[in-house]
């Protein structure tokens, strides 16, 4: 399934399959309105319908959310005159608080009569048209956080930013290889994604970040570099374009650099990160946008190395450390993964050569008071996996521990993979 | 906007001001033009240009003003401003669709910013393709000049909407439980030769003792200072500016893509926010580097405005004058010009910021640093303090020769008083032309300072000038106290006597003249040997010599 965020690009045909689909919708609705469920109109009206179900074919499902129309959740573009009835039927669906229609086989025209006689009840203001209606092969229901002409508020950040995480994991695995050029269009949708996800909350995306399931890849790893450098510079509140600027040119160098285990050395990889998106097409009509040409140059800056003064430029030295944390996250040779916790325990004790120590504070405590994911050991001598910040203390965070979420009596200790190692050989 | 910095101001999103008089008309042609706009973009007119300057006349006059979207007509406030229809703001949807809900005009927007947006407008169609393009261009700052506010609520909030809460969810008990049982497992899971690899290896011996210890007393925070310090580090615009410069020159074929026009524009607003030293080191790089894109970039930032801002705001720091001084040394320019003179501005108030000024001239060249200066616009004050820097620093000659040319009389008065004797007498040319354009008091006060100077002859200068000019040039009570200089150091005979003499010489001149000769004999005489007939044409003057020459019988 593709995701709406991710415009995907259907065929033209597709697209006004569903445009018709709509247009008919509302026709039948509006002609039973008119001239009841008896009238050859009606009638005509709802077999044209049918038809149209047919020709799409099922199964599929229309959402009506946020003044757009979606088909199977990938949004659907519309001609103005089109857009005008799917914002009616839209507020119709949302008056009998339902915002998704699934049709999974083709629909009978007597049932379908029905469900267009219950519709154009609502358009009159009944608010139980639909109770007690079944129409075999089509079921309705309430998206619970989606709201229909409304901006979307009441997300939850957990749940926001787990899904947030997971698909720009998912976009990120669509990324270019090889020689390919970059596409700045993926890029930008695994930046913007992560961008939004650290913004409703920086705990929650950490503890996704270390807690969501699945291998740590390529993939995952150059989407937790992007996200380390986005945390840091929000937690710094530097401009949403520099922080974009810079998510997207440790994505790339992260993309290029790692490898299913450790990675090579960062200025190689900002060196070939960087001949990949000057390879890139210049696509919008006006020129090469701000955006792209300053990742391009960040990049270049990076390969190069150029030092201002007796100094890198402070951004290097943060994209340095995002990536070499994620070289570490996977060393060589070995079938575990370090947390985040170990990693910055790691860079802040031995800081990276030449990385201003600075960046390692500031990612230490981006996502909280204690890194989410580090493995610590109880008082009473369990072992749990933090997962953030709690009212009791520093040392003493919401740890989950066989299933349930504690916060422990006294200070945790964390556990280092070396104990763990040396205790499971024991 | 996500992708652009949310403005300073904050947008009432009504016209005010002024013109709150006639606020819904001015709202409906603002929105009209734009539309006006895109619609011939998409036809590629040659007139959008024009149309795009009368759009930025009609909006700057309010830069609160903010477009809103909705998906089937725009809005300022509340007045509907264009309804989309199947021609008329047919964009109106799909950028809608793309995510924009408010519009605003940027500190310094310009008619090809316009003409960019309204591209990019004109180019959307009621496709994926051509609506996701849209986005990632707004969110790619491709809308330089107006500040857009991007929904995420619209296209990128659907995720969230659309992600199942209870599906959700449960997704993330399982991975806490699994995490949590994979943790509890982990001992029997792990092979026996990967522990005792990883017991093998130094990056296993992680320092946690320290950490926790470093969490716990709270030494990884940063003082607000390093925070605030960093952070600007990370938005230093001159970065930016400077590594896409360097881009730029390390791929020529990408200098069409980054237009330095584009850049010196940020550079200037950069400027205008208070140039620093970094500034600086950016221009004098551009000055040491041949590409045409360094001196396309000079040229772009060859303001007086930048000028002005470098002048007024480079630290006044040693290490800067080694910077500044290639700059101030090469031709001369509009930035240049304005820098020097604000330079010497500044550092007039101060003795220390008077030492680096002297240092930085003395490094530039004296001459090379106030052939730069406009010393017309010089305060009198700052010119007193260069004049003295100037003798002080035992400068060349031409420097004060210009500096007293070209400042305001007035003030050219005060410097020659400041001038010792010798010197002054070496600079008789502007001095002299002080004498012709300062006003006749001050003129008459200079010429009898020059009278006391003992050592230099400046009768025989005034005397050449008065007979070759023959008094035209100058006032009479000029003419008088010039007079008087010759006739004191006792050239009456050798200058006053050929101006008597002179029939182009009027009249007043010659009767000043004569005041002059009766107190020096050998002049007296001189006259007397002459024709009265061939000579004098006025009855006053010839009464004036007769009168001369009787009481010169009488004495004898």
């Amino acid at each position: 399934m593709t995701h709406p965020g991710n415009i995907p690009v259907d065929t033209p045909e597709e697209v006004l399959r569903v445009q018709g689909l709509v247009e008919t919708l509302f026709v039948a609705m509006r002609t039973i309105q008119a001239y009841g469920t008896e009238h050859p109109l009606s009638r005509q009206s709802t077999l044209a319908l049918g038809q149209r179900i047919l020709e799409m074919p099922p199964p599929f499902s229309l959402q009506f959310v946020g003044q757009a129309l979606f088909r199977d959740r990938t949004m659907i573009p519309l001609p103005l005159r089109v857009y005008r009835l799917g914002h009616h039927l839209g507020q119709v669906l949302h008056r009998l608080h339902l915002q998704e229609l699934v049709i999974d086989r083709t629909i009978p025209a007597g049932n379908l009569v029905e469900f267009c006689r219950a519709l154009s009840e609502a358009d009159a203001g009944r608010l139980d048209a639909l109770d007690g209606l079944e129409v075999p092969g089509l079921s309705w229901r309430e998206l619970p956080s989606a709201r229909y002409g409304i901006e979307v508020e009441e997300v939850d950040p957990e749940v926001f930013s787990s899904a947030q995480l997971a698909l720009a994991i998912g976009d990120a695995e669509l990324l270019p290889t090889g020689a390919a050029p970059w596409s700045f269009a993926k890029g930008l949708t695994v930046v913007r994604r992560l961008e939004r996800a650290v913004q409703v909350s920086r705990e929650a995306v950490g503890r996704a970040l270390e807690l969501v399931p699945g291998p740590w890849s390529v993939a995952r790893r150059a989407v937790a570099a992007c996200t380390h450098v986005l945390t840091a510079l929000t937690s710094l509140e530097a401009s949403g374009a520099t922080r974009r600027v810079a998510g997207h040119a440790a994505l790339a160098i992260s993309w290029y650099g790692l490898s299913s285990r450790g990675g090579g050395p960062f200025q190689r990889a900002a060196g070939y990160a960087v001949e990949r998106l000057l390879e890139a097409p210049a696509v919008a009509r006006t020129g090469v946008e701000p955006h792209r040409a300053k990742t391009s140059a960040l990049l270049f800056l990076a390969a190069e190395e150029r030092l201002e003064g007796d100094r890198p430029p402070p951004l290097l030295d943060l994209l340095r450390l995002a990536y070499e944390v994620e070289v570490r996250r996977c060393p060589g040779d070995v079938r575990f993964d370090l947390t985040l916790a170990d990693l910055l325990a790691t860079v802040l004790n031995e800081p990276i050569e030449g990385c201003n120590l600075a960046w390692s504070r500031v990612l230490a405590t981006a996502y909280g008071e204690i890194p989410p994911g580090a493995r610590v050991l109880l008082p009473d001598g369990r072992i749990g996996l933090v997962l953030g910040d709690s009212e009791a203390g520093r040392l003493r965070p919401q740890v989950l521990v066989n299933g349930a979420v504690v916060v422990p009596e006294g200070p945790v200790k964390f556990i280092s993979p070396a104990a763990l190692a040396r205790a499971g050989g024991g | 906007m996500p992708s652009h910095e949310p403005s300073s101001r904050e947008p009432t999103g009504e016209i005010t001001g002024e013109h709150r008089t006639e606020p819904v008309n001015v709202a409906r042609i603002i929105g009209s033009t734009l539309d006006g706009l895109i619609r011939s973009c998409r036809v590629e007119s040659p007139s959008v240009m024009q149309i795009a300057g009368r759009l930025l006349d009609r909006w700057r006059p309010f830069p609160d003003c903010v477009l809103r979207l909705e998906p089937t007509a725009l809005y300022i406030g509340d007045v509907e401003v264009l309804t989309a229809q199947e021609d008329d703001g047919r964009w109106l949807l799909p950028a809608f669709m793309a995510g924009v809900k408010t519009v605003q005009l940027g500190d310094d927007t310009r008619p090809e910013d316009l003409v960019r947006l309204a591209s990019e407008l004109a180019a959307l169609g009621p496709s994926l393709a051509s609506i996701a393009r849209l986005r990632d261009w707004l969110w790619a700052e491709g809308a330089e000049g107006f500040d857009v506010l991007l929904d995420h609520g619209f296209v990128d909030g659907l995720d969230a909407s659309m992600t199942d809460p209870v599906r959700q969810r449960a997704l993330l008990e399982a991975l806490r439980s699994e995490g949590s049982v994979a943790l509890g497992l982990m001992a029997e899971r792990i092979a026996s030769r990967d522990l005792d690899a990883a017991a093998a290896r130094d990056e296993f011996f992680l320092p946690l003792e320290a950490f926790s210890q470093m969490l716990s007393e709270g030494d990884l925070s940063l003082s607000s200072d390093e925070t605030a310090g960093l952070s600007a580090d990370c938005d230093d615009s001159l970065f930016w500016i400077d590594a896409q410069v360097h881009l730029a020159f390390a791929h020529p074929e990408l200098q069409a893509q980054v237009p330095a026009e584009r850049l010196a524009r940020r550079a200037l607003a950069l400027v205008r926010s208070g140039a620093s030293g970094r500034f600086l080191n950016f221009l004098a790089e551009l000055v040491r580097r041949r590409e045409p894109y360094a001196r396309k970039l000079q040229q772009e930032l060859d303001t007086a405005e930048a000028g002005e801002a470098l002048g007024m705001h480079v630290p006044l720091e040693e290490r800067y004058i080694e910077t500044l001084a290639p700059l101030l040394a090469g031709p001369a320019s509009t930035l240049t010009r304005t820098l020097a003179n604000r330079l010497l501005e500044r550092c007039t108030g101060s003795r220390e910021s008077l030492q680096w000024l002297a240092r930085l001239m003395a490094t530039v060249g004296f001459e090379a640093f106030l052939g730069k200066v406009d010393a017309a616009a010089l305060s009198e004050r700052c010119a007193v303090v260069t004049c003295r820097l100037l003798i002080a620093s035992r400068a060349p000659l031409h420097p004060l020769a210009e500096l007293l040319a070209h400042v305001a009389p007035a003030t050219g008065i005060k410097l020659a008083g400041l001038l010792p004797a010798d010197m002054l007498f070496r600079l008789k040319q502007p001095v002299l032309k002080l004498v012709s354009t300062a006003s006749h008091k001050d003129a008459e006060a200079l010429l009898a300072t020059l009278g006391l100077h003992a050592q230099h002859d400046w009768g025989e200068v005034l005397g050449e000038v008065l007979q070759s000019s023959r008094g035209a040039d100058w006032p009479l009570p000029v003419v008088r106290a010039a007079c008087a200089v010759i006739a004191a150091r006792g050239h009456a005979a050798s200058y006053l006597v050929p101006l008597i003499q002179d029939r182009h010489v009027g009249d007043d001149v010659k009767l000043t003249a004569l005041r002059f000769i009766e107190k020096d004999p050998a002049a007296v005489a001189k006259l007397g040997s002459l024709s009265l007939a061939s000579l004098f044409q006025s009855r006053e003057v010839k009464d004036r010599v007769k009168e001369l020459r009787r009481r010169q019988e009488e004495g004898r």
